[in-house]
């Protein structure tokens, strides 16, 4: 159970990162980011990001805790923190190459999710990989509901016409 | 497997419960002559087979005909059993013969069998009737033609005129009945599920004869056109495309176009697809294609539309999941003629990040649309949001044979920012006023939906567009974690006539942020909407306690011809923290839901991370849900075919006045699905999931 690690809230002793969002990112930057934030849903903020370099102690990909996604439990120096990779296929452990023992670097946010802190991860660096999973405004990689997103019903009330079917 | 000695309590324990059910309504007599009778709206079983009808009245020597069913096996072998030497017989087929005189009791049990499963359906015998119907209950497939025949006190009756459902020859909802009493059933079960026929014979007596329609191959007959969306682990999956389904031969064969991140190099390209389908009686199905190595599970809620989930497979890219429709084309009007239309895209950019756009198109017809500024467009770059790009214009290609897709091209400041310059796609019509779009061009993956507009009133479009009442509505999509939202916001339909803007003067919210942050049966707070007099795009906000979000919208003319009401609201979320899509739909009905449904819910679940697609039919009375569910876990190979609900652990209640309401769907061995539902009409429901479990919106439509 992940509430009943240590994990520790040390984001304010840890360096903050001066946010240099990854290029892919910085495209999407450009368009126009004028809008206002969904104030019903926590807001990433680069400005507040952190670094931390630890080793992955677990991976659960099937998350007890915390949003729903892929979370690995770091060990760092100050602690054990909780990092969410994100969600969807691109933050499959399989797919990140991730594995127990292993040392990363994660640059991201920390937020607080009913009483306990998640780092929410932009930057994920392996020994051999740099991956980029969120961009500046937090929106994980890939991360898409697909179903959900899409427009639903082709019909609306009473689909009565143009059919054997005629009213129900 | 049970023992005989065991069993035999059970279907004395499972007639006494069944009788107590046709009591409670089931069992009506239904006409005249008092024979027939039963059968009631087929409510699926919970014990793993289903037997249609569940109750019938006969009278002495008289015949049922049954159906039996395993979901989780639609071709198993079903054996079939009466007790007691003096309560009749039942031939291998499940053809029951009463008894020439009434038992005492008078109820007698018909079981079926099948492996480990056993269902038990209840045969009241009455008394020998003046005219007697012959098959006195049946179960009938959509489509096919049984002959009935009647008697009058032993001999051959003189038969004056059959009726179905009261009319006399039938109808094409009820089915239809020639003068020498071959009953064609309706392609889709009638209202109810149950209809009665009547013979009246020349002396102006009658007997009756109550059927019971179910599902078949025949109910998915035609030209159709689907679209889906999901993951195949690329993390990006969507199919459009159409078919053609020929019952006799249980085949489909058209064309769609696949866009998977997957493909190399993964843009769209249209394919032949051929395969095979099989329908069973509670409309649940399945669709193997075999050119793709595709597989299908639908849910009809009519021959015109289905629910459908990928159920695990794409040949191009390997293991795979879905969620989508599938619509019977109609062929009148021309697709993109001149008007305006409304349109949605959802999918991810060039950098792999989620976008949804939300747009207004004028097409002045042959091929071209409006030039700027008559056009609008609205994108969420994951939370880079550009608003009104009226920039918008492009041009359209028929399809240039019956069946193949056409091609719409788009150009814009923003889709040259999204996609490097023109944005092309692939359509397939649904009808004149919908088709659906696939993007081709490998420059961004985008599918989506095109729907017409109202056109404009006196030149102009004016807050009224969004008329006065209640709009049910779900969102899903991409915070920092995956995210649902729904609910119902009431509309004034705005200040005046002529007005530009109104109010949202209240509603309802739930959502459900990554499986942590909820609301649920929130107030919405008053605010107000504005539209555009030249595109009808529409701005406003919804505010609970908890804060405050952006959306524009978009309005569709009645999607239903014949269905003033069935207009919807494209919406789109236009936050930065929050790329969120969904569709409004004017609300005309409150009532809690009754009857059966086919149901999906898709979106993502803890146990895997990744994308889920559910399906279902479900009966409902009152509280109690019954039926089957089809589940695709399809990341750890989670496929599960026909799984019971379960009963004890499913529940709906009842709706508050603005047609929100809770309901839980379990299936047996685990998976439960606590929702929040709002109801559109007497036919459709709307849902988002509400526990920390998924985040899944749903869509539930009624069979009868």
């Amino acid at each position: 159970m992940i509430r009943s690690w240590r994990v520790l809230i040390i984001a304010l002793v840890l360096a903050v990162v001066a946010a240099a969002p990854a290029k892919a990112q910085e495209a999407d930057s450009s368009t126009a980011p004028s809008a206002r934030a969904n104030t019903m849903v926590p807001t990433y903020d680069v400005t507040k990001e952190v670094k931390i370099e630890g080793t992955i102690q677990k991976i659960d990909a099937s998350g007890t805790a915390g949003p729903i996604g892929t979370h690995i439990l770091i060990q760092t120096p100050q602690g054990v923190v909780d990092a969410h990779l994100g969600f969807g296929s691109a933050a499959k452990p399989a797919r990140l190459g991730i594995s127990q023992g292993q040392s990363v670097t994660v640059t991201g946010m920390m937020q607080n999710f009913g009483g306990a802190n998640v780092l929410m991860a932009r930057i994920l660096t392996t020994p051999n990989h740099i991956f980029v999973l969120r961009n500046e405004h937090g929106i994980p990689v890939r991360g898409v509901p697909r179903g959900s997103m899409t427009s639903r019903p082709s019909f609306g009330s009473g689909f009565t016409g143009g059919s054997s079917q005629g009213a129900f | 497997m049970r023992s005989p000695r065991r069993i035999g309590p059970l279907v004395l324990i499972a007639v006494a419960a069944l009788i107590s059910l046709a009591a409670c309504g089931g069992g009506s007599s239904g006409g005249t002559g008092g024979g027939g009778g039963g059968g009631g709206t087929p409510t699926p079983s919970s014990s793993g087979l289903t037997i249609y009808p569940m109750t019938a009245n006969v009278p002495v020597g008289g015949q049922v005909d049954f159906t039996g069913y395993v979901p989780s096996d639609p071709t198993a072998t079903v054996t079939w059993a009466v007790t007691g030497s003096s309560n009749g017989s039942i031939s291998s087929t499940g053809v029951y013969s009463a008894p020439t005189s009434v038992p005492s009791p008078a109820q007698v049990a018909v079981t079926a069998k099948s492996s480990n499963f056993s269902a038990t359906a209840v045969v009241t015998i009455t008394a020998a009737q003046g005219v007697a119907v012959t098959p006195a209950a049946a179960s009938i497939a959509a489509g096919a033609t049984v002959p009935f025949s009647a008697t009058e006190n032993g001999a051959a009756a003189s038969i004056s005129k059959w009726e179905v459902n009261g009319t006399q020859g039938g109808d094409s909802v009820h089915g239809t009945i020639d003068a020498s009493g071959n009953y064609t059933a309706p392609l889709t079960p009638p209202p109810g599920g149950s209809t009665v026929i009547t013979a009246v014979a020349a002396d102006n007596s009658s007997g009756t004869s109550t059927v019971t329609v179910v599902f078949s191959n025949a109910s998915l007959n035609g030209d159709y056109s689907f679209s889906y969306a999901g993951d195949d682990s690329s993390g990006f999956l969507a199919v459009s495309g159409n078919f053609t389904a020929v019952p006799g031969s249980g085949t489909i064969t058209g064309t769609e176009d696949v866009l998977s991140l997957a493909l190399n190099p993964p843009a769209s390209t249209s394919v032949a697809i051929s395969g095979t389908y099989l329908v069973g009686p509670d409309g649940r199905g399945t669709v193997a294609i075999g050119s793709t190595s595709e597989t299908w599970q639908f849910a009809l809620a009519s021959n015109q539309h289905a629910v459908i989930i990928n159920f695990g497979e794409i040949g191009t890219t390997g293991a795979a999941t879905g969620s989508g429709l599938i619509d019977l084309e109609t062929t009148t009007g021309t697709p993109l003629a001149a008007g305006r239309y409304v349109f949605q895209l959802a999918g991810l950019d060039t950098n792999l990040v989620p976008v949804g756009i939300a747009g207004s198109l004028s097409s002045l017809g042959s091929g071209t649309f409006a030039a700027s500024p008559a056009n609008v467009m609205d994108i969420n770059d994951a939370g880079s949001v550009t608003s009104d790009d009226t920039t918008l214009t492009g041009v359209f290609f028929e399809p240039p044979v019956i069946g193949s897709p056409g091609t719409i091209q788009l150009n814009s400041t923003t889709f040259t920012t999204l996609t490097g310059g023109t944005a092309t796609f692939d359509f397939y019509v649904v009808n004149a006023t919908h088709i659906h779009l696939i993007e081709t061009d490998g420059n961004a993956y985008l599918s989506g939906d095109l729907y017409a507009a109202p056109a404009p009133t006196g030149g102009s479009y004016f807050a009224p567009l969004l008329q006065k009442g209640n709009y049910a509505f779900t969102l899903g999509g991409s915070t920092g974690s995956p995210y649902a939202a729904g609910g119902v916001f009431t509309s004034d339909g705005g200040t005046s006539n002529t007005s530009s803007s109104g109010n949202i003067t209240g509603g309802v919210f739930d959502n459900n942020n990554g499986g942590v942050h909820f609301q649920t049966d929130a107030s919405l707070s008053s605010t107000s909407y504005g539209v555009d007099s030249t595109t009808g795009r529409m701005t406003s906000s919804m505010t609970t306690k908890a804060g405050t979000f952006d959306w524009v919208g978009y309005v569709t003319a009645p999607v239903d011809s014949t269905n003033l009401d069935s207009v919807q609201v494209i919406m789109l979320e236009t936050d930065q923290n929050a790329v969120a899509s969904g569709t409004g739909y004017l609300q005309s009905s409150t009532s809690q839901p009754g009857g059966s449904f086919g149901l999906n819910l898709t979106g993502i679940a803890m146990s895997s991370v990744t994308e889920q697609d559910i399906l279902a039919q479900l009966g409902i009375t009152g509280t109690t849900i019954t039926g089957t569910m089809d589940i695709n876990n399809f990341e750890v190979n989670g496929q599960q075919l026909g799984l019971n609900i379960a009963t004890s652990k499913s529940t709906i209640a009842s709706t508050d006045s603005n047609g929100r309401g809770t309901a839980t769907f379990t299936a047996a061995g685990g998976a439960s699905f606590p929702v929040a539902y709002y109801v559109v009409d007497g036919n459709t429901v709307v849902m988002i999931e509400t526990d920390s479990q998924r985040v899944m919106t749903g869509l539930m439509l009624k069979q009868f």
